[in-house]
């Protein structure tokens, strides 16, 4: 081999053992030289088969320790976390199948569900609004911050902030913030002691709709599936083509009858649906008797068909995903603005649930 | 006797023991896609079985085409090239007979297998997992066979060409037993399963059928133009490029896996396309303007051009779509399979195909019929292109009008591609049993005893 | 373009194993360059709680809601009143007049500026006739609840009556601190059954 190539994978086999394989600088730069030297000076050749055989066992190698090697030592020692579901209830994330539902997920595996639908939810990116407020004592500090946060990143000034930052309430400094914009904003205001909060929007076609930040929205989850969503799958079915819909968050979505009926008849449920029939999950029956049988319409009759036990088991499975729902640290939900301090008026609405007796979250 | 004729004979019978097969898996796909193409079009059909849903049929056809056509394809004109090239006899041909009976009976078992509902539900590994270690065993015995001839070549001296296929055939053993291991054995957990499964995925495509449709097109574009490779050192560094950063990769941008991940996989298919640009700048200028030297390669050599054209069309696109701008347009749509069959039938389906069209006639001492070939090769030529590029750009432009139709245009190509690998396996039937019946091969088999009889 | 004369030059020589042009090292080291700066930007790192497409760990920690001392013992006290007060309180902090319980809202107990009789209330429970609100109730004695709450849910859970703006504009007060409450429950702790209202009131004078 000539110098050159030689010291190209020299600089490979450095750049290799410093990034990937985490070895300590000086160390990796001797392993880069002696792997230049190595090709270049003894000029191995190319017609030796135990040359190619060596070179691509240091290849293999390479690509494992890499990818494979590296993300096992990430991943490995992932967790369980903990949560809070849509009524607050702080709980072990994630749940475990339970019941039918582990009967159900090779009940899904074996008929290849994968093949047109996935169970991944991605989203695009990101958006802050951020709400200021201050007490009598820093009034003027914040003021200060917030004026100082406007001339800094550009921002239109708010319409509240521009009339006077009020005293005791809460006032909206940006909407839609990038990242960066959002972490300056929260430094300057936290410096000058005001409460800051904020709210996380996200945009990206999987996620929810939001008609302000995410128009285009599916509704296939409320944020990204990250990997702890998978951690007591075995083999987790991600699915790589999406010719039905994301399922990852379907339970979430669906009841259990129009999972039924989905299953037995696609396009009953969805006109356009290119899903195949699954009628071989479903028997037919003679009389209306027994629960959890799906009523088909045809012309005058009705026909009666009874979910065989892969029918339950798998719509049982499917009503228990719900990975893209609950926050996780690497991977919050929107969350809405969470002030505790006084609200204004309540509207009439809320009076009423008040006289019911019904609790109302702060948030709203 | 001619030295061609010696190493021809010693060829015979299991090149094209292996050939056969594999035409039949390119039957067996053909019919499996068309029957999957037919479900997405008219649900109601066959809904009463579970061995027909399309969730089953599709990973079924996957298999058969992957496994069953490309990889036996790839080590019969491997077997061949490897003792051309290196101008000895097939060394131990009888492995291949008795590593492509395995082989075979991995696949047949692995097809019934996610037929009656086990499959793995991972992507490209989706046989059952007891059907890994056998398709291990039957690739490897082949390989033993590869390894040997191409150890006992007359000239010290190894052609780009043998560079890449003793690199492919050490590879796919080494990257389907670790996916084995390390999923099954070593049980990876959760998402990692997919990372291994990913890596395989990248690794079968990226790595092993690229080396096999390089090495087969670099030796047959030589060896029909008569020059020699042009460009040796770009050949060597594109190898090792190709190897290095074809290894790593393959993460979709929407993954749930760390964003390091999929940012890796885009580095790496930057840096993959160089050696792509270098080894399709060296065959480009193998060929360039040459006329076959043999009349009879003209067909041939046309038809991998064309599948070189394909090969640097699908690599810029590869690269176009590393990116996360231009992905998360294409990601999770019907561009990515139409791009992988185009990919996969396109280049080194057409590849293979053409260069068993240059070796059996040699093989056989008897030619197919000329017809038949230019139909199927029309055929197989439309039917890819129709099946393939219409879904990419549905896929790309995704609204349901579009994705409708072009699953419409998809069966069509199913449709065309049927007819192709009945045509081909037709008319590599016909020859065989004509040549069966002509040669004793059988009788040698089995009966040496009558020989020597007939001799004394 | 030099690589062309280059090829020219080997089309002569087949075998000759020279190397590629020193442009495509160039560029290879270019790309390299490329490469690094797109896994700055795009790996997050390498870090494994950073996904696509956040760039870095600390744009992740970013997405966290700061909140203040007084809201994370806001909702840590909201969190106490739902799972052990509400069940008798009600959520909505009214009581119940039929059973006996009676309300929080607007319970001049509650909008005490101190609250250590409050504290004492819900560590040892009250019995016998107290008047809440300008009504007598008695009916139903507290039982204490002082055993399975530790000082920071009492102080959570004050910080949640003393400041649910639900239950009306006086409820406006401030803050308790775990502190205070162990210095109460210091106090009393020789105390083992349930106040009265007249010995919570000598208890705890109004000295304020």
């Amino acid at each position: 081999m000539t110098i050159g190539l030689s010291f190209i994978m020299g600089a490979v086999a450095g750049s290799v053992a410093y990034f990937m394989l985490g070895l300590w600088w000086p160390v990796a730069l001797v392993v880069g030289i002696v792997a230049w030297l190595t090709f270049g000076l003894f000029g191995l050749k190319m017609d030796s088969a135990f040359t190619l055989m060596s070179g691509a066992i240091l290849v293999f190698c390479i690509s494992l320790s890499m990818m494979i090697m590296r993300s096992s030592d990430q991943l490995s020692s992932l967790q369980y976390a903990d949560t809070v579901d849509e009524a607050g209830t702080e709980f072990r994330y994630p749940v475990p199948l339970l019941g039918e539902a582990p009967y159900g997920e090779n009940v899904y595996r074996s008929n290849g569900c994968s093949a047109c639908h996935t169970q991944q939810v991605s989203h695009e990116g990101v958006e802050f609004d951020i709400k200021a407020l201050a007490t009598e004592k820093n009034h003027s500090a914040v003021k200060e911050a917030v004026n100082r946060f406007y001339r800094v990143t550009g921002q239109p000034a708010s319409s509240g902030v521009a009339l006077g930052l009020p005293v005791g309430e809460w006032e909206t400094i940006a909407l839609g913030a990038s990242v960066s914009d959002a972490a300056k904003a929260r430094s300057f205001l936290s410096a000058a002691g005001a409460s800051v909060d904020v709210q996380v929007r996200f945009h990206g076609e999987d996620l929810e709709k939001d008609e302000f930040s995410n128009p285009r929205g599916r509704g296939w989850g409320k944020r990204r599936s990250v990997a702890r969503d998978y951690l007591f799958v075995e083999r987790p079915m991600l699915g790589s083509v999406r010719i039905g819909p994301d399922l990852a968050n379907v339970g979430a979505r669906l009841s259990r009858s129009t999972l039924m009926r989905i299953l037995l008849n696609p396009k009953s449920v969805r006109q356009n649906s290119k899903m195949p029939q699954h009628s071989y999950l479903f028997e037919l029956v003679e009389k209306s008797e027994g629960k959890g049988l799906i009523a088909v319409r045809e012309g005058e009759r009705e026909i009666y068909y009874k979910p065989t036990k892969d029918a339950e088991a798998l719509v049982d499975y499917l009503l228990n995903l719900k990975s893209a729902n609950y926050p996780l640290e690497e991977a919050p939900v929107y969350q809405p603005f969470t002030s505790s301090l006084p609200k204004p008026a309540t509207s009439e609405k809320e009076v009423e649930k008040l006289a019911d007796g019904e609790d109302i979250d702060s948030s709203k | 006797m001619d030295p061609r004729e010696v190493v021809d004979s010693s060829c015979k019978g299991p090149v094209l023991f292996l050939a056969f097969s594999a035409i039949t898996w390119l039957l067996v796909y053909s019919i499996f896609s068309m029957l999957a193409g037919v479900k997405v079009h008219a649900s109601g059909m066959m809904a009463d079985s579970a061995w027909l849903s399309y969730g089953r049929i599709q990973p079924a056809s996957q298999l058969a085409l992957q496994f069953g056509f490309l990889v036996q394809l790839g080590l019969a004109i491997s077997a061949w090239i490897f003792s051309h090239r290196g101008r000895t006899v097939l060394v131990d041909g009888g492995y291949l007979y008795i590593g492509g009976l395995i082989w075979n009976a991995g696949v047949t078992l692995g097809l019934l297998g996610i037929l009656s509902g086990g499959s793995s539900g991972l992507e490209g590994l989706q046989m059952p997992a007891h059907i890994l270690p056998i398709l291990f065993t039957g690739f490897v015995l082949v390989g033993v066979s590869l390894v040997q001839t191409n150890n006992r070549r007359t000239d010290e001296e190894m052609s780009p060409a043998q560079w890449f296929l003793f690199t492919a055939t050490l590879w796919l053993p080494w990257v389907l037993g670790s996916a084995f291991l390390l999923i099954y054995y070593f049980n990876a957990k959760g998402v990692m399963a997919n990372i291994i499964d990913w890596w395989f995925i990248q690794n079968f495509t990226k790595v092993y059928l690229t080396f096999v449709a390089l090495g087969v097109c670099s030796h047959f574009f030589s060896s029909f133009t008569g020059r020699g490779v042009i460009g040796r050192g770009y050949s060597m560094f594109a190898f090792w490029v190709l190897l290095l950063f074809g290894s790593i990769g393959g993460v979709t941008l929407g993954a749930p896996v760390p964003a390091w991940l999929p940012a890796l996989s885009t580095v790496t298919s930057v840096f993959y396309f160089t050696g792509i640009v270098a080894i399709y700048y060296v065959l480009h200028h193998t060929q360039n303007g040459a006329t076959a030297v043999d009349e009879s390669d003209k067909d041939n050599l046309t038809l991998m051009r064309l599948a070189l054209i394909i090969f640097a069309l699908v690599s810029v696109l590869n690269l176009i779509f590393a990116f996360p701008g231009m992905a998360s347009t294409a990601e999770f749509t019907t561009y990515g399979p139409a791009i992988d069959l185009l990919y996969n039938l396109g280049f080194v389906g057409l590849l293979l195909i053409a260069s068993l069209y240059h070796i059996f006639p040699r093989l056989a001492e008897m030619g197919l019929s000329p017809k038949i070939t230019k139909v199927q090769n029309m055929a197989f030529i439309l039917g890819f292109l129709v099946a393939t590029l219409p879904s990419a750009l549905g896929g790309l432009m995704s609204g349901d009008a579009v994705l409708g139709s072009g699953f419409y245009f998809s069966s069509v190509g199913d449709l065309l591609l049927l007819l192709a690998s009945l045509l081909l396996f037709l008319n590599f039937l016909g020859a065989i049993i004509m040549v069966i019946k002509r040669c004793d091969c059988l009788s040698g088999l089995c009966g040496k005893q009558q020989r020597k009889e007939v001799k004394a | 373009m030099a690589a062309k004369k280059q090829e020219e030059s080997m089309e002569q020589t087949n075998s000759n194993l020279g190397g590629p042009s020193p442009w495509v090292y160039v560029l290879m080291l270019f790309l390299v360059y490329w490469g690094i700066n797109y896994l700055d930007g795009h790996s997050g790192g390498f870090n494994a709680k950073v996904y696509a497409p956040h760039k870095n760990a600390m744009t992740v920690a970013n997405l966290k809601v700061q909140k203040s001392a007084e809201d994370l013992a806001f909702e840590g006290g909201a969190r106490v009143y739902r799972g052990i007060c509400a069940a008798c309180h009600q959520p909505n902090g009214k009581g119940s007049d039929n059973a006996g319980y009676p309300p929080l809202a607007g319970s001049e107990w509650v909008l005490n500026q101190s609250p250590d009789r409050v504290i004492a209330i819900i560590n040892n429970g009250i019995q016998g006739p107290v008047e809440v609100a300008g009504q007598t109730y008695g009916k139903v004695a507290m039982p204490a609840q002082g055993g399975a709450l530790s000082d920071e849910d009492i102080a959570n859970v004050l910080s949640y009556i003393r400041r649910n703006s639900d239950w009306g504009d006086e409820h406006n007060l401030s803050v308790i601190t775990a502190e205070e409450v162990n210095q109460v429950r210091a106090e009393i702790a020789d105390r083992t059954s349930a106040w009265t209202a007249e010995e919570l009131i000598n208890q705890f004078p109004d000295s304020q």
